[in-house]
């Protein structure tokens, strides 16, 4: 039962006394008013029997027309106050009835008494009259006092009536407040207990949640307001237990990726104290055995014979190749650590420029370019651009062979992403190893044949791959390689 | 032609050789003093230390500036060159092994008047110190010396 029910309950059982109380009230005050008309109607029959006595004195006193008159009108209203209704009891009606027959008898007597007199005023002196005069007197006296007797018989009924009535009204007002009393404390103790107790262990939970165990529930199964409210904190207690999981897992996460960023930033610095290095120190000897070689050849030409020659010049373009290595590791290494600027770029128009430069430089060489237009890739321009002079001038060098070459940049869609393509009719490759073709200082073929040093597709993968994009090969011997990358 | 000397500051005695013989067989035969570290460039040019004696109003007309050098570095010598009045003037083409993008920013940002690579190829090389004589001792025109100033 909720809260709210019990409240209700508690309020109309609290009306419903009052109410009770009430109409006990009335219902005793209009008894009382009944009881307070008897006692008027009671004192009116004894003053009027009391005046109808004196008045019977009276004429008894002075014979005369006058007195007898003023009896009989008393006579008829105590008569009338008799008729009226106001007595029911069977005690009072046989009170009642009497006085009615005394009344009567008072009457005939008075009756009889009143017309002697008038026969036989002049025979007063007659004995037989008087004493009949007597008797009628005596009679009326006694029927008077009994009638005075039972009004105040009646009155004491009257009396006892009230205080019946009043008696009764008193112990019902007393046992409905008590029995009311009794149902308003139990009801509003078992709403106390229905509250205090549940919101007790409310309060106790929300200390021990807020005090940072989220693990404990409150678990209360009442079906009121304070049940769904418990119910509702431990909603948000579990759901906020989740969210603070989550947080501490990210925050785990934060702590071991900053620790994995300081290592990649130390492991960076490292790999540019290298690299600067490598570009200054390895260099340096490569250029004394290349420029000392080269002295050699030039200074003491007579006293070398053919092979001598021929080993300096090894010697230097091993020391010139090995610069050019040294030179592209650096490109390498720039690559990977190089920030990241993005942007649109038209990858289209970067085509056509590559291939006009390539076109210009060595110009024996025929190619039919074939590029598509009006393609673009969000990326970082400088790389991007590398990546496309890198497989553009792969396709170059690797059509140089052929007489006449096509060369194609395009796009597809494979799995509703934007793949775009380098594609030429060159030299290909054994698709047997298509997985060297992106490791660094990779050949597929021979220097005698093609030059370079294998790092321009390692190169254009790790580009690639820093804009979280994917490439890939496909090729045959002497039928052209095609380059899928997506950004 | 003769009083244009070149400040040649260079460390590695294999490459004042090459750099040498590369400017004698493009027959650039102006006089080329080396200083081995960036404490002795910088004697040389402010006449102190054992360049005591020398006048400091003589100065080279282009410095060919290692970055890589023993005491102090090859910025540091060019910061020093353009922080004072008597050299901040001074061409310095920066002739180094390092083509990074770090120390060719750094190098243009303190003032260096140009920036050389030395290529490993001595024929290249060789080309590159050519084009430099010609361009720096015949082609270009110093600065004047200043008046008054010390």
């Amino acid at each position: 039962m909720s809260i709210k029910t019990r409240l209700k309950i508690n309020t109309i059982a609290s009306v419903a006394a009052v109410i009770i109380t009430g109409v006990v009230f009335i219902g005793a005050n209009s008894q009382m008013e009944k009881v307070s008309r008897k006692e008027t109607k009671t004192a009116v029959l004894v003053k009027g029997i009391t005046e109808l006595e004196i008045l019977t004195y009276d004429y008894l006193l002075h014979h005369e027309k006058r007195s007898e008159e003023q009896w009989k009108m008393r006579y008829d209203s105590l008569q009338n106050s008799l008729l009226s209704g106001e007595f029911k009891e069977p005690a009072e009606l046989a009170v009642l009835e009497r006085v009615n027959n005394n009344l009567k008898g008072i009457k005939y007597n008075f009756s009889q008494l009143t017309e002697g007199y008038r026969n036989g005023q002049d025979r007063l002196s007659n004995k037989t009259t008087i004493e009949l005069q007597e008797r009628l007197i005596s009679q009326m006296m006694l029927s008077s006092r009994e009638a005075v007797s039972d009004s105040f018989k009646l009155n004491e009924l009257t009396h006892r009536e009230r205080e019946n009535v009043r008696q009764k009204s008193n112990m019902l007002t007393g046992f409905l407040i008590s029995v009311l009393a009794v149902v308003i404390t139990s009801i509003s103790f078992l709403i106390n207990r229905t509250i205090s107790e549940p919101l007790r262990k409310l309060r106790e939970g929300t200390e021990v949640v807020g005090s940072g165990n989220l693990a404990y529930r409150i678990n209360m199964d009442t079906k009121d307001e304070i049940g769904q409210l418990s119910r509702s904190f431990d909603q948000m207690t579990e759901r906020l237990k989740r969210v603070s999981v989550s947080r501490d897992e990210l925050v785990k996460e934060n702590i071991k990726r900053r620790q994995m960023g300081n290592a990649l930033k130390a492991a960076n610095r490292e790999l540019e104290a290298f690299s600067y290095s490598v570009s200054h120190d390895l260099r340096a000897p490569l250029r004394s055995i290349d420029g000392f070689s080269r002295a050699l050849l030039e200074d003491y030409l007579d006293r070398l014979d053919e092979k001598g020659k021929d080993y300096l010049n090894r010697v230097c373009r091993a020391s010139q190749r090995m610069g050019q290595l040294i030179d592209d590791m650096l490109i390498l290494s720039r690559v990977v650590r190089a920030e990241m600027h993005y942007e649109e770029v038209d990858l289209s128009a970067m085509a056509r420029e590559i291939s006009s430069n390539l076109g210009n430089s060595r110009s024996e060489h025929r190619v039919e370019f074939i590029i598509q237009e009006g393609l673009t890739a969000t990326g970082d321009a400088r790389l991007l651009k590398m990546a496309m002079e890198n497989l553009l001038g792969n396709a170059w060098k690797f059509t140089e062979k052929h007489s006449s070459a096509k060369i194609e940049f395009g796009a597809k869609r494979e799995n509703g992403k934007q793949v775009f393509f380098v594609r030429d009719d060159g030299a290909g490759f054994d698709m047997a190893y298509v997985n060297k073709l992106f490791q660094p200082f990779q050949r597929l073929h021979e220097l005698a044949e093609f030059s370079g040093t294998g790092v321009g597709l390692a190169n254009v993968k790790r580009i690639i791959q820093r804009h979280g994009g994917d490439i890939w090969a496909e090729g045959a011997i002497e039928r052209g390689a095609a380059f899928y990358f997506s950004i | 032609m003769n009083d244009r000397t070149i400040l040649l500051v260079e460390d590695n005695p294999d490459d004042v050789e090459l750099t040498l013989r590369a400017l004698k067989k493009n027959n650039i035969l102006n006089s080329v003093t080396v200083a081995r570290d960036g404490v002795e460039a910088l004697d040389y040019l402010f006449a102190t230390g054992a360049y005591s004696g020398r006048d400091v109003k003589k100065l080279p007309t282009v410095v060919l500036l290692d970055l890589k050098l023993p005491k102090i570095d090859g910025m540091e010598v060019l910061k020093s060159i353009r922080s004072d009045d008597r050299t901040k003037l001074l061409p310095v083409v920066i002739l180094t092994s390092s083509k990074e993008e770090k120390d060719l920013i750094n190098g243009y940002k303190l003032g260096a008047n140009s920036y050389i690579q030395k290529p490993v190829d001595f024929e290249q090389f060789t080309e590159a110190v050519r084009q430099l004589g010609l361009y720096w001792l015949l082609l270009n025109e110093p600065p004047p010396i200043e008046k008054g100033s010390l």
